[in-house]
């Protein structure tokens, strides 16, 4: 145990140490995350962070192997360590190249399925899952197929939920330490070593990587992370596995996941809801293009800062995490039966969280008056002739009749679209009329949380003609908004502490 | 040479020697993974 103590310490201390040269490294080449509509950091960031973390992960792994050949007895099977290294090369390898280039979603996709087919290869799977009363299911083929499709989402859900400093690496190190102590509690030190190892490499990146971030994880970092978690928590099912642990198992890491689900679902009704407006098939490849709302997204629009959204985050991964590793402790059916709980509470206690309240504590804050910056802000004209206001240092972009509002929301990110005067009837289609029957006028409108209906916020006088300013701004939170995340928080913090300090009294009795 | 073509240098040196270096690693541990396997 002792052992594993002083991996995750030296995992820790090369990742504080690999971090900066990195970031000095990306800084040196101009590698650099530059702010656009659609992300929420302000200043150019080097990326690359999990450079880090994948280095850190390599040289504790290699010096582990190097302690157990030297004929010290630690819990390490190289060609454990070579199966996660072997995919975790090969994704980083990927991240690297669509952090620089951008690489198209179905190519990536098609990588992280060789990567993880690779390793499944290599595996010894779990055959059969035991259900309590019923018996054995034989999986045969299928056990193949679950492994590569839950290493390709937990990949993917770590890189999609990687949108505010810290957050993805938090909920990574949290999900491994859930992990380990499962692992732990089950004798299997070996898996225990890769989870504490890859806990520490991260949680040392995570000393730069905490809002206000200094490096990113960027794309490498977060398929990483997400790959090797993975990858190990498949080490950690026997031949036959209970359905608790199945169930336990994703439950740690619900929130990056069910993001990652919900991302999917959102955007192919928006496809639909698309191809309904204007004619034709759904664009289904629309489904893989990033949009601005992932839950971190929802809660900063509620009014929290960049850090309360990732606190309240993090807390409930780890009450996610601690109630999961519980469950997966007790015997059957008691763990059965709470992991069935947690999965059908917890898409309740996500709606909960990302509920935003709707327009009633959402206001035009006139001091952000054209402050917009660029990108977030659009002018929509129909008339594609159009070119008014261009010159204006909040206006965007002015795109044309047949890209309309549906164009700017969904797809290019925006938050506010300003429509122009005398123009709106042409916009109406698109949204329910309110607009038409105000003309002239320019008007504020917001996407509403479902991302099904606009609302109408404001209008903001009449105007006399084209090239007149129009009022532009952002809708602010209201106290009475933030204070009540605040609440949410603090019951959040109450009903974590018993689980996770019950938990730490658990493994610390076991060191 | 612009600013962009010095960048978009650098980020080609980086991918190859990042290349290079994580196609060194995954032959190694193919090779480890099917010496185990054998």
């Amino acid at each position: 145990m002792l052992f594993l103590l002083l991996a995750g310490v030296v995992a820790t201390s090369l990742a504080l140490v690999l971090t900066p040269w990195i970031q000095r490294l990306c800084l040196a080449a101009g590698i650099l995350d530059l702010p656009d509509a659609r992300k929420v950091h302000a200043t150019a960031t080097p990326r690359f962070g999990g450079a880090a973390i994948y280095l850190a992960f390599l040289l504790t792994g290699l010096g582990a192997y190097w302690y157990h050949e030297i004929g010290y007895a630690v819990p390490f099977r190289l060609e454990r360590f070579a199966g996660i290294m072997l995919g975790g090369t090969i994704i980083l390898l990927v991240g690297i190249y669509d952090d620089l280039w951008d690489l198209s979603a179905g190519r990536k996709l098609v990588c992280q399925i060789v990567a993880a087919g690779v390793v499944a290869f290599f595996l010894e799977l779990p055959s059969a899952v035991v259900i309590p009363g019923i018996g054995e299911w034989q999986l045969g083929v299928l056990s193949w197929l679950f492994a590569v499709c839950w290493i390709v989402a937990t990949a993917n859900a770590f890189n999609l939920i990687d949108g505010i400093d810290g957050l993805s690496s938090g909920l990574a190190a949290i999900a491994a330490l859930s992990w380990s102590m499962m692992a732990m509690h089950a004798d299997r030190l070996d898996v225990a070593f890769y989870l504490v190892v890859l806990a520490g490499s991260v949680l040392g990146f995570l000393r730069y990587n905490a809002a206000p971030a200094k490096v990113f994880l960027g794309g490498c970092g977060a398929l990483f992370i997400g790959f090797a978690l993975g990858v190990t928590s498949l080490f950690g099912l026997e031949s036959s596995v209970p359905a608790g642990l199945v169930l336990a198992l994703p439950l740690t890491i619900a929130i990056p996941l069910l993001d990652v689900v919900l991302a999917f679902l959102r955007r192919a009704r928006r496809a639909t809801a698309r191809s309904r407006l204007e004619g034709g098939t759904p664009r289904w490849r629309t489904i893989f293009e990033p949009d601005r709302d992932h839950l971190h997204h929802r809660l900063l629009r509620a009014g929290l800062t960049r850090r309360q959204a990732v606190t309240y985050l993090h807390l409930l991964a780890m009450l996610l995490g601690a109630t999961a590793t519980v469950a997966a402790l007790r015997p059957p059916p008691a763990g059965e039966v709470l992991a069935l709980y947690l999965a059908i509470a917890l898409p309740v206690a996500l709606r909960w969280i990302a509920r935003t309240d709707g327009d009633a504590d959402l206001k035009f804050d006139p001091r952000t008056e054209g402050t917009e910056a660029p990108g977030r802000v659009l002018v929509w004209d129909p008339d594609p002739e159009a070119r008014w206001g261009s010159d204006g240092a909040w206006i965007a972009d002015v795109v044309g009749a047949q890209e309309g509002v549906l164009e700017a929301l969904d797809r290019r990110g925006y938050d506010v679209v300003v429509i122009g005067a005398a123009l709106a009837p042409d916009a109406s289609r698109a949204l329910a009329g309110s607009v038409a029957q105000r003309q002239p006028c320019a008007a504020l409108i917001r996407r509403s949380d479902d991302g099904e209906r606009f609302e109408l916020l404001g209008t903001e006088g009449a105007h006399a003609g084209l090239g007149e300013a129009v009022r532009v701004g952002r809708c602010r939170a209201t106290a009475n908004n933030r204070r009540r995340y605040r609440r949410r928080l603090f019951w959040l913090s109450i009903l974590s502490l018993p689980v996770v300090a019950a938990l730490a009294l658990g493994a610390c009795r076991r060191l | 040479m612009d600013d962009a073509q010095r960048i978009e240098s650098r980020k080609q040196l980086a991918f190859y020697v990042c290349f290079t270096i994580g196609g060194l690693l995954i032959l190694f541990f193919l090779f480890v993974l099917l010496l185990h396997r054998a």
